[in-house]
């Protein structure tokens, strides 16, 4: 199955999970802004 | 390779930047007021340049013409390089480390990473050998970014190699050593601006130039036959293919290339410091947003544009990119560069960006290393030198001491660009990520998380990583034996073992090790040894 013209998953999972990655971030970040109070 | 670089345009653009980063290391410098402050900046940062500036850090010349120029070579399945800096490298690393990091060093009051390990264990050993570690191998790899960036600039410009390594190497000592890390911290602030707009840049130009569908065209040239993978191992399946799986070009695109710097980026002390410097949770949490983005965008445009690279030089010249690039592979990114902006207009701006963007990503990574270099040396050892006479613990508040030293170890990178062999950058990254991963992972891990931190498994952790990732990589791989061929001169051979092994990195052996050391040695001490009088409490 191809994407993007590559034709190996094994390659293009690289490009969806790095996407992800930044995806996951934005809601970690957006999870702890809602959290507790600041410390320190 | 002169042609297409209008050095006018380079030269003003690079001098406007100059400009900026001396004034901003100015400003570092009236911020400076004390040894905190040159070692750490606590609370004088925000997420923005936290992130821009661990985001530059991260990411030398050798993510962008290392990495790249290696991409082009083994293909796309670098791209996994890029996710792994992501989850590894920014979400492991803020959301497992960056937290607990932040927390126990202010708790601790401590200023460098060998400080926060020594202070955990409570040992001046692990202190100091962990500034060992820093001030041995991070020349290497800090000499190893900076002739990469100037490699390229000098044969891009034509200008002088030997001018050029002076002159860079000059504004690096002159902003870290007079502005500490808040000059750090804002010119990589500055330069991680610059290399963002550089690298959207290259890739819309790349997408533009040979067509959104240039994965598929390499494809289908690569499946009839008309261009190939060359300087590649066996088991290569093309440049949109990962490789068959165990062989040796898996071994080595997985295990150095991946898994080396991938793994490695955990325990950068030049990274954990920022974790360090943030006023508080949330500042850390902000910045891995922006530091993802940042990072995806880099990287991801450098290994793509790498890969799509043998598609534009077969279209321009009928092959592959280090077939037609014959310097090396850390030339074709650079190569691909100027001849892809000649025929557009403004074409010397974009170029003389790119350009910029080079020594922007040098230098973001040269002056961090420096200024750690600089603190293993001014301030761990040093302090480890004062506590010696003093009879008790001191730690060194001296920032002339750090300066002086980070001034002189500057001169040694230098000495040590002349002694390197070339297309060494994306080795050097993997050695020197692989060694501190091996060595400090598991201890760090173990002092960040345990509740009663033990020393004697901690330090047998990190010699047991440090020999035998040293023996692995000096005598069994054969990459990187190349650094100082000692086993050739005692038995005549490269490497010691043939077959497989020697495509396998050290990290892969090496880390295993210093975590099951850790874990018997916990197992047999925790009963004999005192372990750490107070418990770390949240």
């Amino acid at each position: 199955m191809s994407l993007f013209g590559i034709p190996d998953p094994a390659v293009w999972l690289a490009y969806v999970g790095s996407v992800l990655c930044v995806v996951f971030c934005a809601v970690w970040a957006h999870m702890k802004d809602k959290e507790a109070p600041e410390d320190d | 390779m002169t042609d297409g670089v209008d050095l006018w345009t380079f030269g003003i653009m690079a001098v406007l930047f100059v400009i900026a980063t001396l004034a901003l290391g100015w400003y570092g410098y009236r911020n400076t007021k004390n040894n905190e402050e040159y070692l750490l900046g606590r609370n004088k940062t925000n997420p923005v340049i936290i992130a821009l500036s661990y985001g530059a850090t991260f990411l030398s010349a050798s993510a962008v013409i290392g990495f790249g120029g290696q991409a082009a070579v083994h293909g796309a399945s670098l791209m996994w390089l890029c996710f792994l800096n992501l989850a590894v490298g920014v979400i492991v690393a803020f959301v497992v480390f960056g937290t607990r990091t932040r927390r126990i060093g202010r708790k601790l009051g401590a200023s460098t990473f060998a400080d926060l390990l020594g202070k955990i264990y409570k040992s001046k050993g692990i202190r100091l050998f962990t500034a060992v570690i820093i001030i041995v191998m991070m020349p290497i790899y800090c000499a190893a970014v900076l002739k990469g960036g100037v490699n390229s600039l000098a044969v891009i410009t034509g200008l002088d190699y030997n001018m050029m390594l002076v002159v860079l190497s000059i504004i690096v000592a002159i902003y870290v050593v007079y502005g500490g890390i808040i000059a750090v911290m804002y010119n990589d602030a500055l330069q991680a601006v610059i290399m963002f707009a550089g690298m959207v840049v290259i890739f819309l130009v790349t997408m533009g130039t040979l067509g959104f569908d240039a994965f598929q065209q390499l494809t289908d040239l690569t499946i009839s036959g008309a261009i190939s993978q060359t300087n590649v191992l066996p088991g290569s399946n093309g440049w949109t293919e990962f490789a068959d799986f165990g062989s040796a070009e898996w071994l080595t695109v997985v295990t150095t290339f991946i898994l080396g710097v991938g793994i490695g980026a955990l325990t950068q002390p030049q990274l954990a410091v920022r974790f360090m410097s943030a006023k508080d949770d949330r500042t850390l949490s902000r910045s891995m947003v922006i530091g993802s983005v940042f990072i995806l965008v880099i990287v991801g445009s450098a290994y793509t544009c790498g890969t799509l690279s043998n598609l534009y030089f077969y279209n321009e010249h009928g092959m592959n990119a280090i077939q037609y690039v014959t310097k090396g592979t850390d030339f074709i990114i650079p190569t691909y560069i100027v001849e892809v902006f000649q025929s557009f207009t403004f074409g010397d701006l974009f170029v003389s960006l790119f350009l910029v963007s080079l020594i922007c990503a040098s230098i973001s990574t040269i002056s961090a290393l420096m200024h750690t270099i600089g603190s293993a040396g001014g301030y761990d050892v040093y302090s480890a030198i004062l506590s010696r006479k003093a009879g008790k613990d001191v730690d060194s508040q001296s920032v002339g001491i750090n300066r002086a030293v980070t001034m002189v170890m500057m001169v040694l990178v230098v000495v040590y660009c002349y002694l390197m062999p070339s297309d060494i950058i994306a080795k050097a990254t993997s050695v020197f990520m692989g060694m501190t991963a091996a060595a400090l992972l598991p201890a760090y891990v173990h002092g960040l998380y345990s509740k009663t931190p033990n020393r004697s498994a901690a330090f047998n952790s990190i010699v047991a990583g440090t020999a035998v990732y040293l023996f692995w990589a000096l005598f069994v791989n054969k990459g990187t034996s190349v650094f100082l061929p000692i086993c050739k001169m005692l038995t005549g051979k490269q490497v010691l073992f043939d077959g497989s092994l020697m495509f396998v990195d050290a990290l892969i052996i090496a880390l295993p090790v210093s975590a099951i050391v850790m874990a018997v040695s916990l197992l047999v001490l925790r009963s004999k040894s005192a372990p750490a009088k107070e418990a770390i409490a949240e």
